[in-house]
């Protein structure tokens, strides 16, 4: 009885599990992705050979033995004669200049002390009284900071490598750059940065901060984020002499008038909630270029700045819809061909507000503007009504993405196969899956028109017909668990069905092995007399 | 996916593959192409929604390259990529777990929850998948992984072995543990206890 309630349950939660849907990437964003890969490899080296590795290999062991007495993963040189101001965090020990630090141990600035570590890898960290720290990474690459404030200055690491600054509030991930934490325990985390752009994750929302931004962090999320310095007030020029405090803040008139839009232009001080979508976008500006974050990043990344078009792209990255679509309102009252990738975004940003039929309209409105984007705009069209439950508009669009080719014709056939079926015309995608697996042998959806076919076969009772359609889908590997766990059970049944006892058994035998507690378990030991 | 057919029809993949531990980026960037859908499915089947997923994607193929040179064929590429997944989903996990934020609510506040019909319909509800996420992501990664991908994802116990490195035995241990708990959890829920229940009496009835 119990046993039996324990597999309901799980069941139940199991179901519930498998029905959170993932978001595809579509084409255009999976080639947006592998170009910010390339880009990211473009800084870090190439892969070694084997034979590299080797040599690598027996170079460091060589070069181990003779610094192995020197290998300290922490060295603490201090400042101004003060290093014995840092000590342990029990206090057991004091720690020297030189001294090793290991990974995991905590360490604490004395009180009216000041300390300064420099991390493997070249990041150095000015720490001030009563800072608790504890270095998280062997490779000097994460430490942890409890309380206290530290100015940190990230050597940059080669390739991906990120610093990684955890409070009990936020994470901070740098590339080369300089940036202050301030954590008050209990309370929230203060980051400002003084150079570079560094990314703050806080309650699962992400900010990427530009020079002269400070963000505060609680426990519930992102509370505010504000320029500081616009008098150079609060900058820390003792804690990091080297850093120029960043021109006072100024509106940024040139950006309001770009945009067509009054922008957020925030002065010092308190109340410029970051995450609320009433309040303008957290834009900031420093001397006498002002640049929204996004520009100022693409300009950093060498490419020429576009300006709404980036916007919208930081919008969409940190899940701002709302504020997505907004951006492109001018685009979608001008309708110039120049506004067609705007408008792919809006039509995006639309989707993902649930809002489809408005997204289909804009997916319209691209088709005719661009002809050379034709293709992909009646496919994402399609996708679109399929998605709002209007499958005869979307098998209508997907014929006419098929009709215009490209590479979005593939992927249109899928979306044809789910309105059919959506529209329970089972015979039709069936038809429909025969035509596409014998136009295109080696299309990306091969594996699903087999399936789609088998299920036609199936409902008209052909069952062997509808085994070998299940087969080749098996054989593919390809389609979400629940489809794959769907074919392995229609395949044993329908060869059960066609004759084929003992290989139909077997197969269902097979799949209850997998699926103990699959959606066609029951059936499956009906199936098999049980 | 076309570009993936193609290529193993043509023998193309391994061309590829060795290709990229040369250090051809753009046979590397071709490889993502073929298989960045698959690790993103994965990944969010691992560790839920998140709107981090398409950094981990990112993270996973930045480490490929890395380690290319240490790929030597011996298990199909994408099964080495989805080793790879596995043990970023593992530190991803142990980040959250790290942080004890209430990040459940947060990382599902974009997800679509699909409309259903039926009995099961409150139980398919969005509140339901943010409480169920929630437990989720009280139970420790390596537990985690191993039961999403045999409950969810549909692979194996053998097949989960490999990625995770691990014995068949160590993992079908932690599926159990990784069951036991969740099920604990989801009934002294306040959400999903009494929707526990009320499908039982319906059941009953």
């Amino acid at each position: 009885m119990r046993d039996a309630r324990d597999q309901r349950d799980e069941a139940r939660l199991v179901e519930a599990l498998r029905s959170v849907e993932v978001e595809d990437l579509g084409p255009a964003r999976l080639e947006l992705e592998r170009r910010r890969l390339m880009a990211r490899l473009a800084a870090s080296r190439a892969p070694l050979s084997r034979r590299g590795r080797l040599a690598l290999s027996l170079g460091l062991a060589g070069a181990a033995v003779v610094v192995a007495a020197a290998a300290l993963l922490v060295l603490v040189p201090g400042i101004g004669g003060s290093a014995d101001s840092l000590v342990t965090l029990s206090g057991v020990w004091r720690l020297e200049p030189g001294d090793a630090i290991s990974r995991g141990l905590p360490v604490r600035v004395e009180d009216g002390g000041r300390a300064r570590l420099v991390l493997p890898g070249g990041t150095s960290i000015e720490a001030s009284s009563g800072t608790r720290m504890t270095l998280t990474a062997e490779d000097g690459s994460a430490i942890r900071l409890d309380g206290g404030h530290a100015v940190i200055a990230v050597a940059p690491r080669a390739g991906s490598g990120m610093f990684r600054a955890v409070t009990p509030d936020a994470e901070i991930l740098v590339h080369g750059t300089v940036f202050s934490v301030t954590v008050d325990p209990g309370r929230d985390t203060t980051v400002r940065l003084h150079e570079g752009e560094i990314r703050l994750v806080c309650g699962g929302r992400s900010v990427t901060m530009q020079p002269g931004h400070q963000v505060v962090a609680g426990a519930t999320g992102l509370l505010s984020l504000v320029a500081y310095g616009a008098d150079g007030h609060g900058f820390d020029a003792n804690l990091a002499p080297h850093v120029v405090p960043p021109p006072p803040l100024r509106p940024g008139p040139a950006l309001a008038a770009a945009d067509g839009r009054r922008d957020g232009i925030h002065e010092n001080g308190d109340g410029d909630v970051l995450d609320d979508p009433a309040e303008d976008d957290p834009v900031f500006t420093n001397g006498p270029a002002p640049r929204p974050p996004a520009m100022a990043r693409s300009a950093a990344r060498g490419r020429e700045p576009e300006t709404v078009y980036e916007r919208v792209a930081e919008q969409q990255r940190m899940q701002h819809h709302e504020e997505a679509v907004a951006l492109t309102d001018d685009a979608w009252k001008r309708s110039a061909p120049s506004d067609v990738d705007l408008l792919f975004r809006r039509a995006r940003s639309l989707g993902r507000l649930g809002r489809w039929a408005e997204a289909v309209e804009v997916y319209g409105r691209i088709a005719g503007m661009d002809r050379e984007r034709r293709g992909e705009a009646f496919y994402l069209a399609a996708d679109a009504s399929s998605r709002s439950g209007d499958f005869a508009a979307a098998v209508a669009l997907a014929d006419r993405a098929i009709a215009a080719g490209g590479p979005n014709a593939d992927h249109a056939w899928s979306v044809k196969f789910g309105a059919l079926t959506g529209m329970e015309r089972y015979g039709d995608a069936a038809a429909a899956a025969a035509a596409y697996l014998a136009s295109h042998p080696a299309g990306a959806h091969v594996g699903e028109a087999h399936f789609v076919r088998g299920t036609g076969l199936r409902l008209e009772r052909r069952w062997g017909e509808a085994a070998r359609a299940y087969g080749s889908f098996l054989e593919r590997g390809e389609g979400a668990a629940a489809i794959r766990e769907d074919g392995r059970f229609y395949h044993g049944y329908c060869l059960l069905m066609s004759g084929s006892r003992e290989q139909g058994a077997a197969a269902l035998e097979t799949y209850l092995v997998d699926y103990p507690y699959g959606r066609h378990a029951r059936q499956a030991r009906v199936a098999l007399g049980r | 996916m076309k570009r993936r057919a193609e290529n193993e029809a043509g023998h193309g993949l391994n061309a590829l593959v060795r290709r990229a531990r040369d250090g051809d980026r753009d046979a590397f960037g071709e490889l993502f192409l073929l298989y960045a859908p698959d690790v993103r499915r994965l990944l969010w089947s691992v560790i839920g929604p998140s709107d981090e997923i398409d950094d981990l994607v990112q993270e996973v193929f930045l480490q490929a390259f890395r380690a290319l040179s240490g790929f030597r064929g011996e298990s199909r590429f994408a099964t080495w990529l989805h080793q790879i997944a596995v043990y970023v989903s593992y530190g991803h996990l142990r980040r959250l777990r790290r942080r004890a934020l209430p990040v459940a609510q947060e990382r599902l506040a974009d997800l679509d929850a699909p409309e259903r019909e039926g009995p099961h319909a409150r139980f398919l509800g969005g509140e339901t998948l943010v409480r169920l996420q929630a437990v989720l992501d009280s139970i420790k990664p390596k537990k985690r992984v191993a039961f999403v991908l045999f409950a969810v994802k549909g692979f194996t116990a053998a097949e989960i072995a490999e990625l995770v490195g691990a014995p068949v035995t160590t993992v079908k241990s932690r599926i159990w543990f990784a069951r036991r708990e969740l099920r604990k959890k989801a009934r002294r829920d306040p959400c999903l206890g009494p929707l526990l229940e009320e499908s039982e009496e319906r059941e009953r009835r």
